[in-house]
């Protein structure tokens, strides 16, 4: 079984905002409230002329160790077999354990009004019919259909990779194992699948 | 492992693409073009659009797609789409939305009477086109105005960025593309110089960023002139706040010390540029000694051989040095001894005369015009010359100065000095541009005409706007009101615009009457706009707003697919099909695409009913003229499609057998299917399945089709033109003018510098969510990601070095204020590192005010608020930078 992991490099990332665009329209998310799966920082540093600007797109992990899972009180939140950290939106309580819990912010609520909003954009399409809380699934759907993630499959810098961490072969495992990419906060013990080139 | 249930739940959490089927398609988002694909699936009980990927096997995009073109569907569901044609109630003023719901029929009766009752002359009509008009219905558009005797068409984007930008360029290579221009190979290039230019690469375009990924990664050196840390900026090695306006002082500075250091590929100036050509002073003018035909062509040149060391004669148009006119292989000299003559003359190459006229422009003076200092300036110039292969981006907007076009220009020099074009990690010229050279110069040596919508490179916008501009070629003897305006200037003295190409120049006064020519008015009465947006897109929105509510304005049509800003304005409404429901009528080129491939728009759902393509409301306008037989004759001259072809499947139909747009496309599938020997059905079938066709990949034609090693370029002598002989020709027909000079010049942007600590120099430009160039700016998603940076996207930047001294903190609502023209705009501020301190900067494209508009309008501030009507005299851009504002709180 493969273990997915994307790599993601900030060297050629220019915050274009299409990796959000493409997870809004694929997975529903609603963009409607500003919440988003996946979102590019636009961070600024440095005073002028000595200006700095990086763009950093932030996603779930999809942690090997979640931190999210193990705080779950109705253990809504799962890992599927490929290791893809998962809600199932039937029984979780949205009691918010899991937000407090991630260090990587990657989660928030799908509420009341964001469903009612799904069902008048979507229809009988609408995939969030009940209040949950929502994250990204590393569209877990799209890898099952033999497609890579909307946000990957659609990046016009070739800023996401996805592939088999444990392939050496794979484009994503020559760079984590040469070390160009690496973990977001390695200390906490999470760790990620989802590994950063900057 | 997890279990049985989780795996349940796992497959019950579907994405939109699952289950779709993909349609190809061509994204309407911005002009990059980007081949992409529609999910499609049954919603509903209606096949819906609900995903859009980039095409994988397109060779622009290479399966990406930007946030618009993700986003783009979402304008097919546009609850404010206009789905009927509309007329406006009488007694109800224009720019009140306050019309009736009416069929197609009465929408065309209405129009008809309006033109008859106040006897419109055909001259006295203006087209209006967006840029969808002009890549994708060009043959139409054309042919349109041509059969039907209309010499005007206004068209967005040319004064605002195509006109100067790539008329810039292209003076020095020839090229010329109504997609868009060069596709620079980023992916192999080691040193990478961007100017002037967010939109083009980093805000978004796909085609180019997926060549530009490839650079960053690779650890490409990457150099970024831009007032103001840009996405493009942020992603320098080395940002270089330039002072605005002076982009060309940087440029003249590097061939300053280029040619000095011996920086530059001499075989390839050699061979293949004018740089050897020799030349004398004229009245203080640099003249190259050369023959000319009746039309005024080059037959011949002269140089010097370096191994006889005899002036030999070179053929006027060729694509090489190497061979004289007796066919012998020579080696020109880049430069002749001291007093060297010629027949007579004193002569030099005109290698020897740009190396003189750069003297002046030494880092040290670039330093005072760019306040970038001299030795990086230096070393710029001499990493960029010791590096191959060494880019200069060709940029992607003209206007803002009166000096762009020769910024544009004197970037291609400095391109030319290291030989980059066709050569990996250079301007590569596009499959299409090569195709229809080849073709050329096949026609030519048969002594066979070209038709007009095939002539490669400038001279296409040459011709087919030369048209425009000579009333010899209207049967009623008018040129297009912009031309006539140019002549009257001419006539009182003044400068006047040279070639006013698909220009608003004078349109206000035709309106209000006060145009002369041959000593009567020129009136516009009547202007039918197609995807064009002029309250938002023209410079100022007050003068769009002032001509089209103006009494004497006797019609406006629009058609439109969302009610745009300027749809408010019309009389008449036309509900247009958008590109995700239309099918074309035509197969194109793949835009700058470096293969040469063809491409098309498959409709992925069905439209509304009561909506139209734009083919098929232009023929039936042409009916209404009474015009039909002339259109199809004149779409065959341009076209060269069989004009028996285009009767019988117009001929269907006429009798409403099949839409005018099926009817083109069958033509147009079969005048391709004959070219690539297939038939139209297998066309068709692979077309669909595929999306794009490669018929002929970069890597063979670089081996027989590459400019400068193969074919000779557009330009008047065929060679890389340093010194322009195109510019030299305006200095014959209309004296000397800085603007036009044909060699190595500086004229610095015309703002004040003295000024007050609350006076700032002004910049715009591009941020990746928006879709400017179109109506498009309506989209849900593409908003919130806009709202998302609010304060980066909608904000006036000003650094707080000036902001404290002013009081002003991000979020405070500001007055801007031109302090040339005084129009005045609110906007908040960002308090930014991220720009010089003399400078402010806001994007385009917000500020939309249809109230219809429910996610776009009230949001941010528009652009064409504080820019004046201010132009350049060779193509009318617009000088959209060149002032001052003053910020107040």
């Amino acid at each position: 079984m493969a273990r997915y992991g994307m790599v993601i490099d900030l060297r050629s990332c220019v915050g274009c905002q299409a990796c959000s665009a493409a997870c809004a329209l694929e997975n529903q998310t609603p963009y409607w409230s500003d919440k988003w799966r996946t979102k590019v920082l636009d961070i600024q540093t440095g005073q002028y002329p000595n200006t700095g600007r990086y763009f950093v797109p932030t996603i779930c992990m999809h942690c090997e160790e979640p931190a999210c899972m193990t705080v779950c009180p109705s253990k809504a939140t799962f890992k599927n077999d490929d290791g893809f950290v998962l809600v199932n939106y039937d029984t979780c309580l949205g009691c918010k354990a899991c937000m407090a819990a991630c260090p990587y912010g990657a989660r928030y609520v799908y509420d009341k009004n964001d469903v009612r909003q799904a069902k008048e954009v979507y229809g009988e399409a609408a995939q969030h019919t009940k209040v949950h809380i929502d994250k990204c699934t590393f569209c877990q759907d799209r890898i099952a259909l033999g497609m890579e993630p909307a946000c990957v499959s659609t990046c016009p810098t070739l800023s996401r990779m996805v592939g088999d961490l444990d392939d050496p072969a794979s484009a994503v495992a020559k760079a984590v194992s040469s070390g160009l990419a690496k973990p977001l906060r390695p200390d906490l013990g999470t760790n990620p699948r989802v590994y950063y080139i900057y | 492992m997890s279990s049985q249930k989780e795996r349940n739940v796992a497959a019950r959490q579907s994405t939109s693409s699952r289950d779709v089927e993909w349609v190809p398609s061509i994204c309407n988002f911005c002009s990059t073009v980007c081949n992409v694909r529609v999910g499609v699936k049954t919603v509903n009980g209606k096949k819906t659009a609900v995903k859009i990927e980039g095409n994988p096997n397109s060779p622009l995009n290479r399966g990406k797609t930007c946030a618009r073109g993700q986003a783009g569907l979402r304008q097919t569901y546009d609850a404010q789409r206009l789905t009927t044609p509309l007329i406006r109630v009488p007694g109800s003023k224009r720019g009140e939305w306050n019309f009736r719901p009416a069929s197609w029929e009465e929408a065309y009766g209405y129009v008809m009477q309006k033109l008859q009752e106040n006897q419109v002359q055909p001259w006295e009509m203006s087209m209006v086109g967006g840029w969808t008009s002009c890549v994708f219905y060009m043959p139409l558009a054309l042919s349109f105005v041509f059969s039907t005797g209309i010499p005007n068409i206004v068209a967005s984007p040319m004064q605002q960025c195509v006109a100067a930008g790539h008329f810039g360029n292209d003076m020095v290579t020839g090229n010329f593309n109504f997609h868009d221009e060069v596709l620079a190979d980023f992916e192999n290039a080691q040193y990478i110089i961007f100017s002037m230019t967010n939109s083009g690469v980093a805000a978004a375009s796909t085609s180019r960023l997926v060549r530009f990924a490839e650079a960053k990664k690779r650890g490409a050196k990457v150099i970024v002139l831009d007032p103001r840390l840009s996405e493009m900026a942020a992603k320098a090695d080395e940002w270089l706040a330039i002072k605005p306006g002076t982009d060309s002082a940087f440029f003249l500075a590097m061939i300053h010390v280029m040619l000095r250091k011996g920086l530059y590929e001499k075989d390839f100036l050699i061979k293949h540029s004018n740089m050897p050509f020799l030349a004398m002073e004229h009245q203080g003018m640099v003249v190259p000694m050369m023959e000319t035909n009746e039309q005024g062509f080059p037959t011949a040149f002269w140089v010097r051989d370096q191994i006889s060391g005899e002036v030999r004669k070179l053929p006027g148009y060729s694509n090489t040095n190497a061979v004289d006119v007796d066919g012998k292989n020579i080696v020109p000299s880049l430069e002749v001894p001291k007093d060297f003559e010629f027949n007579g003359q004193k002569v030099k190459t005109i290698f020897q005369y740009m190396v003189e006229q750069s003297a002046k422009f030494t880092p040290a003076w670039a330093e005072q015009e760019t306040s970038i200092p001299a030795a990086t300036i230096e070393r710029i110039a001499v990493e960029f010359g010791q590096t191959r292969p060494a880019l200069v981006d060709p940029g992607w907007h003209g206007a803002r100065y009166e000096n762009i076009l020769n910024t544009r220009r004197l970037q291609s020099i400095v391109q030319a000095l290291v030989g980059g074009f066709d050569v990996p990690g250079g301007w590569m010229m596009s499959g299409e541009y090569r195709e229809k050279l080849m073709h050329f110069l096949q026609a030519m040596q048969k002594g066979e005409q070209v038709p007009l919508l095939s002539l490669p490179g400038l001279q296409f916008p040459l011709t087919a706007a030369g048209k425009f501009f000579d009333p010899r070629e209207w049967s009623h003897g008018h040129p297009s009101f912009a031309m006539a305006k140019s002549m009257s200037d001419k006539a009182e003295g003044k400068p006047g615009i040279i070639f006013p190409a698909f220009s608003d120049y004078g349109l206000d006064e035709a309106v209000e009457g006060k145009l002369m020519f041959n000593g009567e008015p020129y009136r516009i009465k009547a202007l039918i706009m197609n995807a064009a947006n002029p309250v938002r897109h023209f410079y100022p929105e007050s003068r769009w707003k002032k001509l089209l509510t103006h009494p004497n304005m006797a019609l406006i049509v629009a058609i439109d697919i969302v009610p745009s800003d300027t749809a408010a304005y019309a009389d008449v409404i036309l509900p247009n099909q958008n590109y995700i429901e239309r099918e074309e009528p035509f197969i194109y080129g793949a835009g700058p695409s470096t293969d040469l491939a063809i491409t098309t728009r498959f409709s992925a759902v069905d439209p509304h009913p009561q909506t139209k393509g734009t083919a098929d409301i232009l023929f039936e306008f042409v009916i209404g003229f009474g015009a039909l037989d002339k259109f199809m004759e004149t779409i065959s001259a341009f076209t060269g499609y069989d004009l028996n072809d285009i009767k019988a499947e117009v001929g269907k139909a006429t009798k409403g057998e099949q839409s005018f747009t099926k009817a083109m496309r069958n033509v147009s599938f079969k005048h391709h299917a004959n070219n690539l020997k297939t038939t139209p059905e297998k066309l068709e079938v692979r077309l669909r399945k595929e999306g794009v066709v490669v018929v002929e990949p970069k890597e063979k034609l670089l081996e027989h089709a590459a400019i400068c090693r193969h074919l000779p370029v557009p330009t008047p002598s065929g060679r890389i033109e340093i010194y322009s002989l195109l510019l030299a020709g305006f200095v014959q027909q209309q004296g000397y003018r800085v603007n036009w000079d044909p060699g190595l010049v500086y004229f610095p942007p015309q703002v004040n510098q003295e000024k007050k600590p609350n006076e700032f120099f002004f910049t715009y430009g591009k941020v990746p969510t928006v879709s400017y160039a179109s109506t498009n700016s309506n989209n849900p998603i593409l908003m919130a990601l806009s709202k998302n940076k609010e304060d980066e996207f909608m904000g006036l930047w000003i650094n707080p070095q000036r902001a404290n001294l002013l009081n002003i903190k991000t979020g405070d609502v500001v007055t801007l204020e031109n302090c040339q023209s005084g129009q005045k705009a609110e906007i908040k501020a960002f308090v930014t590192e991220m720009v010089r301190p003399d400078t402010v900067f806001m994007s385009s494209s917000f500020g939309t005010e249809n109230p219809l508009l429910k996610f776009s309008a009230g949001v941010g501030t528009a652009l064409n608020k504080i820019v004046p009507y201010q132009v350049e005299p060779i193509v009318s851009a617009f000088r959209s930078q060149e002032f001052t504002v003053r910020v107040t709180k």
